[in-house]
């Protein structure tokens, strides 16, 4: 049922499934675990950190993630991909830290921001500005700035399914899953951010074809 | 680099916002983990085999835990309640505890009257049916009819009830006799009021 997933991560290459590695992680090979997580390290971390923002509060979850993924490895039957109930487990996780950073922010930020959608994502707009690379210096840095802005200020569950669709590392049937949304919807969400993105950088004065 | 795996992503529009919008998610997200990751998560497991006697032993101990109130619950039950002393909490926690003497042997004493019971700690349970006594019927058998009682010369008479039956007719109730009120006048004592007697001015001056 489940595949390697070497491919994606590009991790060395191994003989073992993630499914024998889950059989081995059960009977107590903590090794075997290890491998899953190196297998799934940068899939989990990023579906983390396209929910809370910040790459240390990522961290925090893909730690946790796989922390309670070893805990109810009793429960995983492997009538799904490894892969898929890991990323469920880290969605979840990651939830409940936005939730609580939220909180926090709503908390000490006072009076509100106006642009109250922001999280952590002020962070992420430092984070592309430090790692352009020289080919993306033809496109406008003040057009990325404005994007990557607009993309804080989209509705959570818009912004939620572009950023997970543009992780690289995780397939439209794998968000719908972790998500908990249909197939269709999550397509129609990554549509209408761009939609909505759009818009919003023609009302700046943006060309919009 | 395709944003997704599925090839629609961008579904085939390339305007330079659609660009724009691609690179600035890509450069959001392609971030790799902090290094260490699988070394702080292992560092953070639990070993499942020390697990394991915990998952048992939480099971153990729900286990004997209902057992002893099991057998608290039938020893309650057998021995009846034995009644403590009225003392109060503070005596009770101040006061050794009680030393229990062996109960000598409880002499067979016959009961006088069936429906008396003995209630000590040593008397046994018995689980004999305590014998009523008789006690006869001065309603009468059950009738459907309303019965009145009449008043003639001081025997109740009896309108409704089958023939045949031999029921106990109630005791005679005498006549009631009412004696009129009269009314009788209120004795008061009469007042004496001594006659006011002038005095001098008071010692200290007015």
């Amino acid at each position: 049922v489940a595949q390697s997933t070497d491919c994606v991560t590009g991790t060395e290459p191994s003989a073992a499934t993630d499914l024998d590695l889950v059989r081995l992680a059960q009977a107590g090979d903590v090794e075997a675990f290890g491998e899953l997580v190196e297998r799934n390290r940068r899939a989990v971390f990023r579906a983390a950190l396209a929910c809370v923002g910040s790459p240390a509060e990522a961290d925090d979850v893909a730690q946790e993630a796989f922390i309670t993924a070893y805990r109810k490895l009793g429960t995983f039957r492997g009538e799904a991909q490894f892969r898929t109930w890991l990323l469920s487990i880290t969605w979840r996780k990651a939830i409940d830290r936005r939730k609580s950073i939220s909180r926090w922010l709503r908390m000490v930020v006072s009076p509100p921001r106006e642009d109250a959608g922001e999280d952590a994502f002020d962070q992420m707009e430092r984070i592309a500005s430090s790692s352009r690379s020289q080919e993306d210096t033809v496109v406008d840095e003040e057009l990325q700035r404005n994007v990557t802005r607009l993309i804080g200020t989209l509705p959570k569950k818009l912004r939620d399914a572009l950023l997970l669709a543009g992780t690289g590392e995780h397939t439209y049937e794998q968000i719908s899953h972790m998500i908990g949304a249909p197939l269709g919807t999550v397509k129609w969400r990554v549509s209408e951010a761009r939609r909505v993105l759009k818009k919003k950088l023609s009302a700046l004065g943006y060309a919009y074809e | 680099m395709p944003m997704n795996n599925d090839s629609s992503w961008s579904h085939g529009r390339e305007s330079p916002l659609d660009r724009a919008i691609d690179r600035a998610v890509r450069e959001m997200m392609h971030v790799d983990p902090p290094p260490g990751l699988r070394r702080r998560v292992l560092s953070r497991l639990e070993p499942p085999v020390a697990r394991r006697p915990l998952f048992l032993s939480r099971y153990v101990f729900a286990t004997a835990a209902l057992a002893i109130l099991i057998l608290a619950a039938m020893f309650m039950r057998d021995h009846g309640g034995t009644r403590v002393g009225h003392d109060t909490p503070s005596s009770i926690a101040g006061s050794t505890p009680p030393r229990l003497q062996p109960v000598p042997a409880a002499e067979p004493h016959p009961v006088k009257d069936p429906t008396v019971t003995a209630r000590g700690p040593s008397a046994p349970i018995t689980r004999e049916p305590i014998p009523m006594p008789r006690v006869a019927n001065i309603f009468g058998p059950r009738t459907t009819g309303v019965s009145a009682a009449g008043e003639r010369g001081g025997e109740a008479v009896w309108t409704d009830g089958p023939a045949g039956t031999t029921d106990v007719p109630p005791n005679p109730v005498p006549p009631l006799v009412i004696v009129p009120l009269t009314p009788a006048a209120i004795e008061t004592p009469a007042i004496v009021i001594p006659p006011l007697v002038m005095a001098g001015p008071p010692k200290g001056g007015l």
